[in-house]
């Protein structure tokens, strides 16, 4: 057993590498530019979870990334990139905002069940796309995934513009949805929304099919090796086009979440790169759910405390932007095969003093601020 | 195909693995095994013993831990734990790890290409004599090699393929040289 924990701890070592460097060569960055690191990280930390309210803002602020983040993970697992969980977020609230036009009155405990699988198959659908290019004619997923990001963009600029644009005609905007279409606010004065409770769920959704299941394990097998997988007798396109399609809704779920959780309506612009960042949050989640939910609560934490960055330490808020950037950028030199090896036979060698190194760390990060 | 009375039509891989047929394939580590999995689940990585071993769409930890301790046990997998990374383990051993599983459940037709390749003189005697039981046991095997002394010492029957043609059968007590010529498609037994 304890072999095991240990060869489990190790995929923990990347993601911690990542980010003690990332952090280490932004504070560099601040140090030469003249700027007071500590008062940017502790503005950042105060910003992201200071009181109730923003650590409220970090949680929604995590909920679109953790749906997304599952949704990424989950095809990683079988081996498929799902780049196009923009694209399926956009569609799953696109489809929400339109379906939210036909339920005034209606009660909230059928319409909040209807919306939600209708983003739901609207994220899927989008994502069966990419799948049936790829198993029909062997088109790369990356790149179609892509393209069809391209087109969801292009498809919400024109129904704002067009078909679902506002009632009063002003703004390139679809109407407010309908009470019986938005999720409940849990603690009234903040944003906090039913959706992130839920997406907790689906965390465990998601360990639970991958690791429980035989479908999962199918799904799994496919990922790990796809011509074993086919020796085993596993339809290997099957278990594509259905990591792709639960990828997808996962992602449309996050888009109709979104939508119904927070924002209310769709707009231009409406998503800012959330299926994007989602690729960095399960890469650094090591693709597993509990790995990925702290990952989006780190980048949910970035994105919460941007703010109160600009404000009290002056400092562009793009910063945390560098800071998203700069941990996946190192992941993906610590991660690679020979890194993996590398950390792996470092453990065994120098189990004492990493351990000891783990234990410290906090006590001396502690100790500076 | 016939098998065993029943007729197998339009065979895909997983019928194939239901009617009973088991592959132990020519590259393990690209074609048998599934390396980043660990042990106790390459041990399952065949449609068949995923639905032999429970019903429903469920897989519990626990039915598949005790499968895998049995399986590791029966074929004497050197391993610390059933959880280890498959890629842990020797060549020797990662090949016992694929025949625990192809010879799990009692197949009946076994096809084994190059099953003893890069394996040391232990492990070559360890697979020959899986092999063998299996046949005491009644199943049928199918060995493909490229390796002439283990084909003469396990085979009761053998066939060579030159240029696309199937030759044979021959008695492995045959002359060499006859086994020789007929490889090389010089002689075409009668």
């Amino acid at each position: 057993m304890g072999t095991t924990l240990a060869a489990r701890a190790v995929v923990l070592v990347p993601p911690f590498l990542a980010l003690v460097s990332a952090f280490a060569v932004v504070t560099l960055g601040l140090w030469l530019t003249g700027v007071d690191a500590v008062q940017v990280f502790s503005a950042l930390l105060a910003g992201a979870g200071g009181d109730q309210y923003r650590l409220s803002e970090t949680l929604v602020k995590a909920c679109p990334l953790l749906y997304t983040g599952l949704a990424v993970a989950l095809s990683l697992h079988a081996g498929v990139w799902n780049i196009g969980a923009e694209g399926q977020f956009l569609l799953g609230a696109l489809a929400t905002a339109w379906v939210g036009r036909y339920l005034t009155g209606l009660s909230p405990v059928l319409g909040l069940p209807l919306t939600c699988s209708v983003a739901l198959v609207a994220g899927s659908a989008w994502a069966l796309c990419a799948a049936l290019l790829k198993t029909k004619r062997g088109v790369n997923e990356v790149i179609s995934t892509i393209m069809l990001n391209f087109i969801a963009a292009g498809l919400v600029s024109y129904c704002v513009h067009g078909p679902l644009m506002e009632a009063g005609g002003q703004y390139p905007q679809t109407d407010l949805l309908p009470e019986s279409a938005q999720l409940p606010r849990l603690l009234p004065p903040t944003r906090l929304h039913l959706g992130v409770p839920l997406a907790l769920v689906f965390a465990v959704g998601v360990w639970f099919f991958l690791f429980r299941t035989k479908a999962g394990f199918k799904l799994r097998a496919t990922g790990a090796n796809a011509i074993a997988a086919r020796f085993a007798g596993i339809r290997v396109d099957h278990q594509l086009t259905l990591a792709l399609v639960l990828s997808g809704a996962l992602a449309g779920l996050a888009g109709g979440i979104e939508v119904s959780g927070v924002t209310q309506r769709v707009y231009e612009k409406f998503s800012p790169g959330y299926g994007y960042t989602a690729i960095a949050v399960a890469l650094v989640g090591q693709r597993s759910p509990l790995g990925v939910v702290l990952a989006a609560l780190f980048f949910g934490a970035l994105d919460a405390g941007s703010g109160t960055v600009q404000r009290v330490a002056g400092v562009s808020s793009v910063l945390v932007s560098v800071i998203q950037a700069t941990v996946v950028f190192f992941l993906a030199a610590y991660s690679t095969e020979t890194g993996h090896q590398f950390w792996q036979r470092r453990y065994e060698n120098r189990k004492p003093v990493l351990m000891l190194a783990c234990c410290l760390l906090p006590l001396a990060c502690s100790a500076l601020s | 195909m016939w098998l065993h009375h029943q007729r197998v039509t339009a065979p895909t891989p997983a019928s194939l693995r239901t009617a009973g047929v088991s592959l132990i394939p020519q590259d393990r580590r690209k074609e048998g095994l599934a390396l980043p999995f660990t042990i106790e689940e390459n041990l399952l990585l065949s449609t068949h013993l995923l639905d032999t071993l429970t019903s429903g769409c469920l897989l519990p930890p626990s039915a598949v831990r005790r499968f895998a301790t049995a399986q590791i046990d029966r074929f004497s997998i050197r391993t610390p734990s059933p959880t280890q990374p498959v890629s842990a383990l020797s060549c020797g051993n990662q090949q016992r790890v694929v025949i625990a599983r192809e010879l799990a459940f009692a197949p009946q037709l076994i096809v084994a290409a190059n099953p003893s390749r890069g394996l040391d003189v232990g492990a070559t005697r360890y697979v020959h004599q899986a092999l063998l039981e299996c046949c005491q046991h009644g199943a049928g095997v199918v060995l493909i090699s490229t390796d002439l002394e283990e084909v003469l010492t396990l085979s009761h029957r053998i066939y060579t393929l030159y240029q696309g043609q199937l030759l044979g059968p021959i008695e492995p007590t045959a002359a060499r040289a006859q086994i020789g010529r007929m490889m090389t498609g010089a002689w075409v037994p009668p």
